[in-house]
């Protein structure tokens, strides 16, 4: 099994340690070696960074891919954001020789080089290609067949090298929560952004309309548990929905979930190891539900 | 000639010479710091036949920019400076150019800049009643990021994670029995000094108005 180099994002670090925690048991299960990645950064995340100074937010991403390179392994991120902002860069590095050279300038000051030879992947790749569903299938301890949840794949984990391969990352995703045996139920906004980018610019759009209308359609599927893929949009889902209740009395109650999360359920993993508890969204009712 | 002037006035301030460029024939840019503008000015005073032709200035947000125009045979030079909107003092050219005298007066009407040393610093263009505090050209100390991401660059310059890392988030991962601090540039201080090179090195803190003394922007 291949080792890897793993950014685990400001977000997870430092908000929802819960899928960190989920995320190491799922791949200690499968032999999933990983590197928590020595000196790195924020990745840095693709909303502001990237908009105000990108000669800082390549900088700053081949510097921790740099830092994955000179280790010789590939590096993976369970987040969407960072993937994005990796993906990206790691692509435009490689095939812009001379903005690489302008970049390798700056990262010589600090003793670092960017080569590109590394591979950004994101974990749920990983599980597909690495770890194998069928594998995947036969560990499940504990089928969730009761759970109806709804998906949001989130914006950026269609970020692909070509076209035609764009959906292929999200459709892992959903094999991957139909393995837990969880019913997956449709609400026709899958692809809708959370919102969360659109809050720099304006907060009451991105939470009256874009994620008040999300969680709206999906409490009328009757979902019980929105699943995600990225830290960022949990964030959203969660402290969003404390936002639209104190400011706007919106109250939708819905759990949302990492993936890694439910993956360490499904496979049998006490909730208590993992801290679902901790999670800003009432995740309790979930768990309450699987082990009551 | 361009030549020339840049070679005297780098020798004689060195590091307060920031940079020169000519964008065409007969035409040249130079930057130096606030407190070199009157030693640039005389330095060219002295050695060459110099006309103050104006003073323009222009809000730049954070910052004012003050151009002296100078003519000089064959080429205009354009001495380029920035006052931080903090602190807008400057030594007067006045004593040395008295043609200065009212381009500064109406530079300090309208934009507050207080040249220290004008021999007759009264108002030029406002009225005496004009209120003092009240610059009309000078608007609100204001920068690139808005009020939602300023807290997400101050921790990315500051720390190199955009979020801190609170005391509740440390006991949740111990309880988790996962690392109470990941190795990133949070727990090491020579991975945050390379991000902060790096943050110098493209110019993102002037970019963005980073104040490194107290880690905060400077609106």
């Amino acid at each position: 099994m291949k080792q890897y180099a793993m950014l685990w994002g400001c977000t997870v670090q430092t908000r929802l340690p819960s899928i960190e925690a989920a995320t190491r048991k799922i791949l200690d299960v499968f032999g999933v070696n990983v590197l928590d990645l020595e000196g790195a950064s924020c990745c840095p995340e693709p909303y502001t960074s990237a908009l105000i100074g990108r000669e800082l937010w390549y900088a700053l991403a081949a510097r921790n891919i740099s830092l994955a390179e000179s280790r010789n392994f590939e590096l993976m991120t369970i987040c969407n954001g960072c993937y994005d902002t990796l993906f990206e860069v790691n692509e435009s590095l490689k095939q812009d020789e001379a903005l690489r050279r302008r970049i390798n300038s700056t990262l010589f000051k600090i003793g670092k080089e960017f080569k590109g030879s590394s591979e950004i992947r994101h974990i749920v790749e990983i599980l597909d290609e690495d770890v194998g569903l069928d594998r995947i299938a036969a560990s499940v301890r504990r089928p969730l067949s009761d759970l109806r949840v709804a998906l949001h794949p989130g914006c950026h984990l269609y970020r692909s090298k070509t076209v035609e391969d764009y959906d292929r990352k999200p459709k892992i995703f959903e094999h991957l929560v139909r393995l837990t045996g969880a019913q997956l139920i449709e609400y026709g906004l899958e692809k809708m952004c959370c919102g969360y980018p659109q809050r720099q610019a304006d907060e009451e759009m991105s939470l009256k309309t874009t994620l008040a209308t999300k969680l709206q359609r999906v409490r009328e599927s009757r979902a019980e548990c929105l699943v995600v893929v990225c830290p960022g949009c949990c964030v959203q889902f969660e402290y969003g929905q404390i936002e639209l209740r104190q400011r706007y009395n919106l109250d939708f109650g819905i759990p949302v979930m990492h993936l890694a999360e439910l993956m360490s359920v499904a496979l049998g993993i006490p909730t208590g190891d993992i801290g679902l508890e901790t999670h800003r969204s009432p995740v309790s009712k979930i768990v309450a539900k699987l082990e009551g | 000639m361009d030549k020339e002037v840049v070679a005297k006035l780098k020798e004689r301030l060195k590091e307060a010479f920031i940079e020169a460029v000519t964008p065409r024939v007969g035409r040249l840019t130079v930057e130096v710091s606030k407190e070199s503008v009157l030693p640039a000015a005389e330095i060219l005073l002295g050695e060459y036949d110099v006309r103050l032709v104006t003073i323009s200035a222009t809000d730049l947000g954070l910052d004012i920019q003050l151009i002296y125009h100078l003519s000089l045979p064959r080429i205009l030079v354009n001495l380029k400076t920035i006052l931080p909107k903090e602190d807008l003092r400057i030594a007067s050219l006045t004593p040395s150019v008295f043609g200065a005298n009212w381009i500064e007066r109406e530079i300090h009407d309208l934009f507050g800049v207080e040249f220290e040393g004008h021999p007759d610093p009264r108002r030029l263009i406002l009225s005496y009643e004009w209120p003092k505090d009240n610059t009309p050209l000078k608007g609100p100390r204001k920068g690139l990021a808005s009020e939602f991401q300023k807290p997400t660059m101050e921790n990315l310059i500051s720390t190199g994670q955009i979020f801190p890392m609170s005391l509740m988030a440390k006991r949740q991962r111990v309880k988790m029995k996962i690392p109470e601090v990941l190795p990133t540039t949070i727990a090491n201080p020579e991975a945050l000094d390379e991000l902060q090179t790096v943050v110098k090195g493209v110019g993102f803190d002037g970019k963005v108005g980073y104040d490194w003394k107290t880690k905060k922007m400077r609106y």
